[in-house]
């Protein structure tokens, strides 16, 4: 038996409800900490420990590293959206001056592959602009440049489909011809699914997520309400812009190899190169001191790691292979678009009595372009359902972003809550404060509205300008807050 | 239209382009590529006239490695360099002078401001050939005998910086403001770093940190 002791915590909202809660703890563990205003550090600001680093621009970012003997790598990348390549022809680049090695790509890294599906071809199925096809390091950037551009590609053009809409269509151009399987990518893109259901090019639908299933059942609660909202919402794709690309300087050496990169994640990328290269993972070591944005996007080692890593193990030398910033938008992830069907039903009181949603959105050529579990969490309603499907298109692939789906699907769900206002004649802050049971949420809107100045706000419709102007409100969750509740 | 293309920051089609057989003349690059600035806009033309009248202009230059002088942070280095090498290029890849960063490599960040003779400009937009007998000041010269400058203390008092790629250009663009305005309103800040893309969203700490220095020095 571990002896214990009795604590009391603070607990609650500070400045709202905070109070005391008594807590059973084992006898080792500290002191419970009292309040942050009567500690020393927790609650102050405090200096960031490389500020001076940065302000004097002393600080090394991956894009900074230089080493001795380093080479410059770059990517040739397709400049067609969907073809099978007859040919490369590489003799012209080899030749040129200053080039010392050239690679061209037999395996895709990122985004969804095509299971059991070895091509007779020597290189992979072109499915997006700006798919990476080969990689030529070389003593400058600029000569990499040159050198990717006289390799002559021979394309066998296929038909190809970058509108989602299109994609959906029975008849539209197949990015997959095969099942599919994607790695998990430790930047978790929400809610996937086994790709047994497929149509077309539509996978899925997702119909739950840690939170459960579905709950209740729709039509009666479609029956009970005296107030409907149906909708579609759509967001548009999104590129991540770190003001650093993605990128990656290796150093091959017989006794490990030495990965700096741009990454939110050493451990993941470790993880990768290591499995690619076949090697232990002690034998890898990957270096970030600094980090010119991330966004969620950078979790991996893409296909520059393997790339730079190639290069470097056929030249000896180290190679710096950082991304362009159009290389950025079309081949490094995006937060996937949505289209999303939203039918909610209320009491006139406000209480929800269904929520439905219907979503479809591409990730290009990966998946991952669900809208989150806000639908499923946000607001009390025993009635609820979600279907939410992935559409392949000819496109660069998707990447996790700062809670991936959550964003779009908060923008759906909260713009539905304010047509329900609307409708039921309430103040959307009146609604959310009946329909909401997180009291730390109705404290922020509180304080929210006090800052904003909401008592000032004019109802829908009131500006009659061609551009408008106006007070809104909206929010949103995360599992961890959730638990946190 | 040749020179041109090779500027075009893209791994498009392969096309087939050799190396110029002619070498390129000064005056061609000018005309394809032009000078922009960061925060501050100056007119091309002014900043570009006193460069051209040093060199005689039917001086052909490249397109192999020529040896050129640059006075950078005080100092003046001998450089190695192709003519078509942009000043960022130079000083990053050159001379080690990393804190310039390149982030959209075509005049529209302001990451990789510098000043040219205590003026702000864009340096992956200008030529380092370009650059002649100005003085170039990057963000490496902005503190003095080992002491930051007012402004650099004031974006760590005031928490101005998180991933801090931006952060460089930013302060060039903030000292180049209270160098020439003792006094600046927010909205003369606002003004002064409206070319700075920060992706972080540090800019209201920014307004704090250079409001500050102002009252500081």
């Amino acid at each position: 038996m571990m002896n214990t002791k009795k604590q009391k915590f603070p607990f609650g909202i500070p400045n709202h409800n905070l109070s005391e809660v008594e807590r059973e703890i084992p006898d080792n563990e500290p002191d419970a900490w009292p309040v942050n205003d009567q500690l020393k550090h927790v609650g102050k600001p405090v200096k960031r420990y490389d500020a001076e680093a940065k302000v004097t621009g002393k600080a090394k970012y991956t894009a900074d590293i230089q080493l001795p003997g380093m080479l410059y790598a770059k990517f040739l990348r397709s400049t067609v959206p969907a073809a099978r390549i007859k040919s490369i022809d590489i003799s012209a680049a080899v030749k040129y001056p200053g080039v010392y090695a050239i690679h061209v790509i037999q395996n895709i890294a990122t985004g969804a592959q095509e299971k059991g599906n070895e091509s007779e071809n020597n290189y992979p199925e072109i499915k997006f602009v700006g798919q990476p096809i080969a990689g030529v390091a070389a003593e400058s950037l600029v000569i990499a440049e040159e050198a990717a551009r006289i390799i002559r590609i021979e394309y066998e053009f296929q038909p190809f489909v970058v509108d989602v809409e299109e994609a959906m269509k029975p008849e539209a151009p197949l990015v997959f011809s095969a099942p599919v399987e994607q790695k998990a990518d430790a930047g978790d893109v929400g809610v996937t699914h086994e790709d047994n259901q497929a149509q077309g090019n539509i996978r899925g639908p997702s119909t739950s997520s840690f939170w459960g299933g579905p709950r209740g059942d729709l039509e009666k609660g479609f029956a009970e309400a005296d107030v409907i909202v149906e909708q579609t919402y759509r967001t548009q794709v999104h590129t991540h812009v770190p003001l650093e690309t993605h990128g990656v300087v290796v150093d091959w050496k017989p006794e490990g190899m030495l990965v700096y990169t741009s990454t939110q994640n050493t451990k993941a990328v470790r993880n990768e190169m290591a499995d690619y290269f076949d090697l232990p993972r002690s034998k890898v070591r990957v270096i970030c001191e600094y980090m010119g944005g991330g966004f969620g996007a950078k979790h991996s080692a893409g296909n520059f790691g393997p790339m730079a890593g190639i290069l470097s193990k056929k030249t000896g030398r180290p190679v710096w292979l950082m991304l362009d910033r159009k290389e950025e938008h079309i081949s490094q992830g995006n937060r996937p678009n949505s289209i999303q069907y939203l039918k909610i039903g209320a009491k006139k009181n406000g209480k929800l009595t269904a929520i439905q949603q219907r979503s479809h959105g591409t990730a290009g050529v990966a998946l991952g372009a669900g809208v989150g579990r806000v639908a499923q969490v946000l607001y009390e309603c025993p009635n609820f359902a979600t279907e939410q499907y992935d559409v392949f298109t000819h496109a660069g692939p998707g990447a996790a972003w700062r809670a991936p789906g959550n964003v779009q699907g908060a923008y759906g769900v909260e713009q539905a809550i304010d047509e329900l206002s609307e409708k039921l004649n309430m103040d959307p802050i009146a609604l959310r404060d009946i329909i909401d049971n997180s009291e730390v949420r109705k404290v922020e809107r509180q304080r929210g509205a006090e800052k904003f100045g909401w008592s000032r706000r004019k109802p829908a419709g009131s500006d009659t300008g061609p551009v408008k102007k106006g007070l809104g409100v909206a929010q949103s969750t995360w599992p961890r807050f959730v638990e946190l509740d | 239209m040749k020179e041109k293309k090779k500027f075009e920051n893209s791994t498009v089609s392969p096309v087939d382009i050799q190396p110029d057989k002619k070498g390129i003349s000064r005056r061609g690059f000018l005309k394809g590529a032009g000078i922009t600035t960061a925060g501050t806009v100056m007119l091309q033309t002014g900043l570009l006239s006193n460069a051209e009248a040093e060199v005689k202009e039917d001086t052909p230059l490249g397109p192999d490695a020529i040896l050129i002088k640059l006075k950078i942070n005080g100092r003046t280095q001998t450089v190695q360099i192709e003519p078509r090498a942009t000043l960022a290029q130079v000083l990053r890849d050159h001379l080690e002078l990393t804190g310039t960063k390149i982030v959209c490599d075509r005049g529209s960040c302001s990451a990789c401001t510098v000043w040219l003779d205590g003026k702000p400009v864009n340096s992956c937009m200008t030529l380092a050939m370009d650059v002649g007998n100005r003085n170039v000041t990057t963000i490496e010269g902005i503190s003095q005998n080992g002491e930051l400058h007012p402004v650099q203390q004031s974006f760590i008092d005031h928490d101005a910086t998180q991933c801090g790629f931006c952060t460089p250009g930013m302060i060039m663009s903030s000292v180049h403001l209270l160098d020439t305005n003792k006094n600046p309103s927010i909205d003369d800040v606002k003004d002064a770093i409206r070319g700075n893309l920060c992706r972080c969203g540090t800019q209201p700490h920014v307004f704090m940190a250079v409001l500050d220095a102002a009252k500081k020095m």
